[in-house]
């Protein structure tokens, strides 16, 4: 019988995985239903309760009832759970692979110790709208790591309701927006500022606030360009918000001039912070003269993403913005803790209730068991870990390049290009991340447009060992080897997963959108085999 | 399915003779190989993927080719040599009637100017770069990206496509050191629909011209009202659409209140108004070289530009405009180092509704 551990490595350096990922042939849970069929049997009502609750249905308004029962698959219990065990196994992720391929979205581990805490029953029992008497260890929680987020951030005040980074981002353009219209600037200052590599949320929520987006573009070293800069602020400038590391993982040094021409101009400064990983305990939002902050504990405080939330996006602000900050907020009184409605000047709800407890209790565990030094060397290993990767994918693989700021070191990701191995093979990004899936990974391009062309952002972050690193470099260089010899084998790809290459044309194309059971259903009807 | 096939075969013949186009290479007795050897490179990367029937153009324009490559295809024109532009021309009006489902040629410049002229925009389009002067915006990056783009066109099941400009440059001035380019036409395009679309957080595959539509409505109140200069291109050509103007997709047309004023201005009726008016100039930047004065816009002279003024000019771009560019920077060359310098400097340009990007204009 072969020994797999002796295939696995050689000098103690992975060799590359043979991988073939589960493949079921599963129907949706509406085809596996069967009329009947039941996963819980509840017990009659005895007399005693129904007399005690009377019809719950009643009431509700009539306007709210649904006259039918709703279309729902009827399934044993036992066959529930094979369905989505199934399904999971036709995936990928952060607990099952190398998962460095998704920069900016920072795929760290999420140690499984905060995830007992966050479901024990003493946290997933609490119900929002109980008294704040009886869920003082909670708010407690809550207090605790909105001053560990004012110590990270060096900000006065915090709220932890957004549920998620780009609420956040919202919130904090509201409350400069609350805080300009308390100046009686509201209406002259309608620009806000940011750069074409920070985070497109940035940019988006400013828009869906009303205000017109200007983009800075970068100079020739890939640093956002400081003259642009001080030629778009005036007095029509709001703010300045901004990545930093941007997307590229390149530090603007400059970062203080940025801010003193938003502040030169009587503009505010926001530092989008989502992901802080290259930063903890090593600089903060405060020396540098920004006004307001925020980080996502989801991508700096190792707590799960949760496909696509809920969440908790940190906003964290000076003293003189405090006042506008979401509310209600945890307010300290001796040794209790109270629910404060907060500040008449407040943005109101962002989030129903305090937003999503059970996340900060998981950040505020992860961040009690580091310590101060643990944080800061979070921060240097993801830094590391990260420069690391970067030298050996630039000197193992031809045709890969990271654009800009040549010969400076990145500090927690870097957005690379293959546009040379694309030139010379017409085997493009796209393809070789969908090719990356038949080794058992996989990487995201980047946000659009793309600046840098046939890009590829990866960021290590401090989870990954070396040798997990050098497993991921090593199915880079396969791949880019096979876009030489054998380019359609990865213009094909996957060719080892459930799903083979998908014609996603379809997807641009509302006419053959299905996104419901129903929808489906309607679009068969219409349209038999043709759909 | 059916691909048309066109070769010039002395394309890039008159580069290594310094000749900045091959219009005054005279060929000798032999045959230049470059051409074809291009052509072979891109039909190689097609033919992974892809088997099409094949119409080409007699013995050198494509014939030869495809025998040595063991394809029979139909063919189309007398075999003559030495081959002309009349006879690509001649080639590519009797594509139209072949019932293609793309046509490639290959060639620089000149053939794209041949080929457009034939077909205009009835035909999806894809040149395989072979010439001296790549300029126009219809050429596959390499011939095998050119030939990998033309089979995930032909297998995809959307086949998008979108109108992608084609320069005439002056090979005279060129000889002499200047560049003096006019914005010719437009060519249909296939777009990589599957490499617009990876990562799932993509654009619509329409595109620039939706994106040019969007910021032109955005614009149309201000420019109802008053005298204004509007530049050639396909950005701006969305403006003269939005005002339902029968404008001019390669000149300067001058609109008043929103109505068209003077089609194709010339420049010394364009240094009348910027002389005795005040007009405003909207520009745009041709697509995947950023010049935005000095290419496709001479009547807008040194002394024209020079009494409007830079607070006059408004630059428009698309973002997958400003994305092909890829960090060039948005160039002037207007012919007066003087006025390039007035012009040159960070410029705001608007990219869409409510939505501008901080641009530097150099001088060339």
């Amino acid at each position: 019988m072969e020994n797999i551990s002796a295939h696995r490595f050689t000098d103690g350096k992975p060799n590359l995985r043979r991988y073939q990922q589960a493949r079921w042939d599963e129907p949706l849970i509406f085809e596996l239903s069967q009329p009947g069929e039941r996963a819980i049997l509840l017990p009659e009502l005895e007399p005693g309760i129904e007399s005690a609750t009377h019809d719950a249905l009643q009431q509700l308004p009539p306007g709210m009832r649904r006259a039918t029962a709703p279309a729902l698959p009827e399934l044993s219990q036992n066959r529930v759970l094979r369905h989505y065990l199934r399904l999971s196994q036709e995936n990928l992720g952060a607990d099952l692979n190398v998962d460095v391929g998704q920069g900016t979205c920072t795929m760290k581990y999420n140690p499984k110790i905060n995830e007992q805490l966050a479901r024990d029953a003493r946290m997933s029992e609490l119900h929002p709208l109980q008294d704040e008497s009886t869920v003082q260890g909670i708010l407690q929680v809550m207090h605790a790591m909105e001053q560990v987020i004012c110590e990270v951030s060096g900000m006065d005040a915090v709220s932890l309701q957004p549920r998620s980074g780009s609420q956040a981002i919202y919130a904090n353009i509201a409350m400069m927006r609350a805080w300009f219209e308390s100046r009686g600037e509201g209406e002259q200052r309608d620009e806000i500022i940011t750069t074409i590599f920070s985070h497109p949320s940035d940019a988006a929520c400013a828009k869906v606030l009303g205000y017109k987006v200007i983009t800075l573009y970068p100079d020739a070293d890939g640093y956002p360009d400081l003259e642009a800069m001080q030629a778009a602020v005036g007095p029509r400038t709001a703010a300045l918000i901004i990545t930093n590391p941007e997307d590229t993982g390149i530090f603007n040094p400059r970062i203080a001039e940025f801010v003193a021409a938003a502040h030169a101009v009587g503009a505010l400064a926001c530092y989008d912070q989502a992901n802080a990983n290259g930063l903890l305990g090593i600089t903060r939002a405060r020396e540098a003269g920004f006004d307001l902050c925020h980080f996502n504990l989801h991508k700096t405080f190792a707590t799960p993403h949760a496909c696509g939330g809920p969440a908790v996006g940190a906003c964290a602000v000076t003293a003189e913005l405090a006042p506008f900050l979401p509310r209600p907020r945890v307010v300290k009184d001796g040794d209790r803790y109270r629910i404060d409605q907060g500040e008449a000047q407040s943005i109101g709800k962002v989030a129903a209730f305090m937003g999503t407890a059970s996340i900060v209790l998981r950040a505020y565990a992860w961040v009690m068991n580091l310590g101060a030094e643990g944080l800061r060397e979070v921060a240097e290993i993801a830094v590391l870990n990260n420069n690391y990767m970067m030298s050996q994918l630039l000197e193992k693989i031809e045709g890969l390049s990271a654009p800009y700021a040549a010969g400076k070191r990145r500090i927690e990701q870097v957005r690379y290009s293959w546009a040379e191995l694309c030139a010379a093979t017409g085997v493009s990004s796209g393809d070789i991340g969908l090719r990356a899936a038949d080794y058992g990974t996989h990487y995201w391009t980047s946000h659009h447009p793309y600046v840098v062309p046939e890009p590829a952002t990866i960021e290590p972050t401090e989870a990954y060992s070396r040798a997990d690193l050098d497993e991921f470099v090593q199915i880079m260089a396969r791949v880019a080897q096979e876009a030489r010899s054998t380019p359609e084998l990865v213009r094909s790809a996957p060719h080892n997963c459930p799903t083979k290459r998908v014609q996603d044309e379809y997807l641009e194309d509302p006419k053959r959108w299905a996104i419901t059971w129903r929808a489906w259903q309607r679009k068969l009807a219409e349209h038999g085999s043709a759909v | 399915m059916r691909v048309g096939l066109i070769i010039n075969p002395i394309a890039g013949a008159g580069g290594p003779l310094a000749l900045h186009g091959s219009d005054a290479y005279r060929p000798g007795a032999e045959l230049p190989v470059w051409a074809a050897q291009r052509a072979e490179e891109a039909l190689r990367a097609l033919m992974v993927s892809c088997q099409p029937e094949w119409v080409c153009g007699a013995g050198a324009m494509g014939e030869d080719l495809l025998y040595a490559l063991g394809i029979k295809p139909k063919v189309l024109g007398p075999r003559c040599w030495p081959s002309s532009a009349a006879q690509t021309r001649a080639i590519a009006e009797q594509m139209l009637a072949q019932d293609l489902t793309l046509l490639l040629f290959v060639g620089g410049d000149g053939t794209a100017r041949d080929v457009l002229d034939a077909v205009g925009e009835a035909l999806p389009v894809l040149g395989i770069p072979a010439g001296v002067k790549l300029q126009s915006a219809c050429f596959g990056v390499s011939p095998r990206a050119a030939g990998a783009l033309a089979a995930s066109y032909l297998s995809s099941h959307a086949r998008v496509s979108e109108s992608r400009e084609v320069l005439d440059l002056d090979e005279a001035a060129l000889g002499q050191g200047r560049v003096q380019a006019q914005l010719y036409g437009q060519l249909r395009v296939p777009v990589d629909a599957k490499r617009l679309l990876q990562g799932r957080k993509s654009r619509s595959e329409a595109g620039d011209a939706v994106d040019a539509a969007q910021l032109a409505a955005s614009l149309l109140p201000q420019l109802r009202q008053g005298l204004h200069l509007i530049g050639p291109g396909s950005t701006t050509w969305a403006l003269k659409q939005a005002l339902k103007l029968d404008g001019s997709l390669i000149g300067v047309d001058v609109v008043l209140d929103g109505a068209l004023w003077l089609r194709d201005a010339t420049e010394a009726q364009l240094w009348e108004l910027a002389r005795q008016r005040q007009p405003r100039l909207w520009l745009t930047a041709i697509g995947g070289q950023g010049h935005v004065l000095g290419r496709g816009n001479a009547p807008l002279s040194p002394r024209v530009l020079q009494a409007l003024g830079r607070a006059a000019l408004t630059l428009l771009i698309t973002p997958r405009k400003l994305q092909a560019l890829g960090g060039v920077p948005l160039r002037v060359d207007c012919g007066s180092a003087a006025v390039d310098a007035l012009y040159a400097g960070p410029v705001r340009a608007l990219t869409g509704p409510r939505e501008q990007a901080m641009l530097r204009l150099v001088a060339a």
